[in-house]
């Protein structure tokens, strides 16, 4: 017996699917549908609750923050993160592994744990404050600014941009290099006309990832946010939480996800052409 | 922290939440454990019984809770901290012992998840505690249940703090605080009008991220005087807010933060309630708090609508109304009561360290001007910290 879907046949496998599409149906895409639901309706079909939110200021301050921070947060990572993986790439494979751990280890820690442990390191009597006043540097705000929010978001999203950039560096084909290198190439012209654009699609794929978190983002700017760091996530608390007035939440939230969806189509599609082009290279 | 994860929305919570050890959600579990053990030790059983006492670790405690109705305790949903402490050592243990009825405190009361426990229908919380802008946002939505004053005895208290959905059981105030040892006699604001002035008293400010309370201490510091503060003059108190914007280094979200922003010397000066203040203090820690232009309020007990246990409850807001438990409460974590019998039976340091609702230097807040004008302000509060 062969099943059949649109006329191509399906390997029975794929029926292992099954549990995990009726348990993201169930716990993902039914509530998804009720906060969209609940945007538009509310004493009867009507599009009042998206005329409030587009016609706040309020809204647009937050969502120029809210990409602004994502954007820096992303760049931030991207800087980080490149040298780390190429660092990493280049390692011994046992040496690799230990390093990988040592990446990981934040991702063993909730972000929440996190963003008060940056509250003891960033503070005025933190530890690099601290360190700082005793070779006589006055101090440094690096928390409830942008500043803290910066660091606390990279800190979480190096590890997203690090291991799709550590990925394309390793298929790398090492005689590339070898025969650039033989030709008379320099390693900074190797790295510039061979290494880097051929692990453009890990970098995308990174950027997209860190991109589309970041736009989630609520605890970091909370935590260790100033008073313009107000992110969309942010938003959607307040008005869940503080005004009760969920139907702007949702509205505010089916927004979120239109901005989100949109990058992942921009950046994914861009992406997805650089992984062709880095294939036929 | 497994209980911190599981409510990843609220921030306030969260915050409130660190300053708990958790042990009342501990608490609750072992009991729940120790519950279903004795009822056979099996092996089958044994391995049910740890399941359910790690998933009641990792769930809220409130989905615990449900499954605990066989034995109709009460659940009351509060801040947490040092507040739900002093609440169990002052109500719920003598409430249990007079009546035989538990109570369980549940860390985390938070409106939105009152409401969607209304419109749901699915009702864990008998009792909330309530926050400032509760009550009246609660009554527009209708979740509480309507205290019944032929079982809850609300005479003889002070003027206004009783309501009709809510009982009030203590006062505390809006005050600000800074670190004594750093700020001696005469180097620290005195009130408002000290506070906004950043020329006299340098040093870096400390508010709360909302605009109840800054409001009236803007209006203050204006010059308004506090017993004519309602109705507030809005542009006025922004045009005073303006003035100050520049000097806060740290908008706080949570109270409970306010004393650690001082204790790690973030601020210098930093709007608070005095009951943290003074449970600070009480921990050694070199504090101390403006006693002019006190903003004060009442703390406030609902019964959730819909509650199936609405009797007990309303006995246990009868039993919170006693003087003799108000003053208990008071001596815990020093808010006063709410009953004049309670209020003149304070020995003088509880007196002295709650400010005089008579004297024409303290306000009243008064959630019900706010009610319909909160959402409004609030988002252009929002808008004004971003700009």
């Amino acid at each position: 017996m062969t099943i059949r879907f649109r006329g191509q046949p399906v390997s029975p496998f794929m029926l292992f699917l099954l549990p995990a599409t009726i348990f993201t149906v169930a716990i993902f895409l039914a509530p998804l549908g009720a906060v969209v639901m609940r945007s538009f309706f509310d004493q009867g079909f009507s599009f009042d609750k998206y005329h409030e939110v587009l016609g706040s200021k309020l809204f647009y301050k937050v969502l120029w923050n809210t990409i602004v921070i994502s954007v820096t947060a992303t760049c931030v990572t991207l800087v980080l993160a490149y040298p780390m993986a190429y660092h990493l790439a280049r390692q011994p494979a046992r040496r690799r592994t230990l390093y990988m751990i040592m990446i990981m280890l934040p991702f063993w820690t909730s972000i929440l744990v996190k963003s008060y442990a940056f509250m003891i390191i960033l503070g005025q009597n933190g530890i690099i404050n601290s360190v700082l006043g005793m070779a006589d540097i006055p101090k440094v705000t690096l928390i409830y600014n942008r500043v803290g929010v910066i660091i606390g978001m990279v800190h979480f999203l190096i590890p997203f941009v690090l291991f799709p950039i550590f990925t394309s560096l390793l298929q790398q084909n090492p005689n590339l290099r070898n025969a650039a290198d033989t030709m008379g190439a320099g390693r900074w012209r190797i790295f510039f006309r061979i290494t880097l654009p051929l692990s453009m699609p890990g970098v995308l794929a990174g950027s997209l990832l860190a991109m589309i978190q970041s736009l989630g983002f609520f605890i970091t700017a909370a935590l260790l946010g100033g008073r313009g760091d107000l992110m969309i996530a942010n938003l959607i608390d307040f008005y869940t939480r503080e005004v009760l007035d969920w139907g702007t939440a949702s509205a505010v939230a089916v927004l979120l996800l239109l901005l989100t969806g949109s990058v992942l189509l921009v950046l994914g599609r861009f992406a997805g052409g650089m992984g062709r082009m880095g294939k036929t290279l | 922290m497994l209980r911190m994860n599981a409510q990843p929305f609220s921030v306030a919570a969260l915050k409130a939440g660190l300053s708990t050890n958790g042990s009342m959600a501990v608490k609750f579990s072992k009991k729940l454990t120790s519950d279903v053990q004795r009822s056979s030790s099996s092996r089958r059983t044994f391995l049910k019984t740890s399941a359910f006492g790690l998933a009641s670790l990792a769930a809220p405690a409130v989905l615990g809770v449900r499954k605990a109705s066989a034995a109709e305790p009460l659940v009351v949903a509060s801040f947490g901290g040092s507040w739900a402490a002093a609440m169990t050592e002052a109500f719920h243990k003598p409430f249990t012992e007079e009546t035989g009825i538990e109570v369980i405190v549940t860390d985390g009361a938070d409106l939105a998840k009152a409401k969607a426990q209304v419109q749901t229908g699915k009702i864990e919380w008998d009792i909330v505690e309530l926050a400032t802008g509760w009550l009246s946002s609660g009554d527009r939505e209708g979740l509480w249940e309507e205290v019944d004053t032929s079982v809850v005895d609300v005479t003889g208290t002070a003027e206004g703090s009783q309501y009709k959905n809510a009982i009030g059981h203590c006062t505390y105030s809006g005050c600000f605080a800074w670190n004594s040892e750093k700020f001696g006699e005469g180097k620290h604001p005195a009130n408002w009008i000290d506070f906004w002035n950043t020329d006299k008293f340098p040093g870096r400010r400390g508010m709360m991220t909302r605009i109840t309370g800054n409001l009236e201490y803007a209006l203050m510091a204006d010059g308004v005087s506090p017993k004519d503060l309602y109705p507030l003059d809005v542009e006025r108190g922004f045009a005073a807010l303006d003035r100050i914007k520049e000097h806060v280094n740290i908008w706080v979200n949570a109270m409970p933060q306010t004393v650690s922003m001082l204790q790690n010397d973030e601020v210098d000066f930093c709007s608070s309630a005095i009951g943290r203040v003074y449970a600070a203090q009480k921990a050694g820690i070199p504090l101390d708090y403006s006693k002019e232009m006190a903003l004060i309020e009442t703390g406030k007990i609902a019964i959730l609508k819909g509650s199936s246990k609405k009797d007990a409850a309303m006995q246990h807001l009868a039993f919170a109304m006693r003087p003799d438990r108000q003053l208990a409460f008071a001596e815990i974590i020093g808010y006063a009561p709410t009953k004049l019998e309670g209020i003149a039976a304070m020995p003088d340091h509880l007196k002295a360290l709650n400010p005089d609702p008579e004297s024409p230097m303290n306000a009243f807040n008064n959630e019900f001007w706010w009610e319909p004008r909160l959402l409004e302000l609030t988002k252009r509060f929002k808008e004004w910290q971003l700009s």
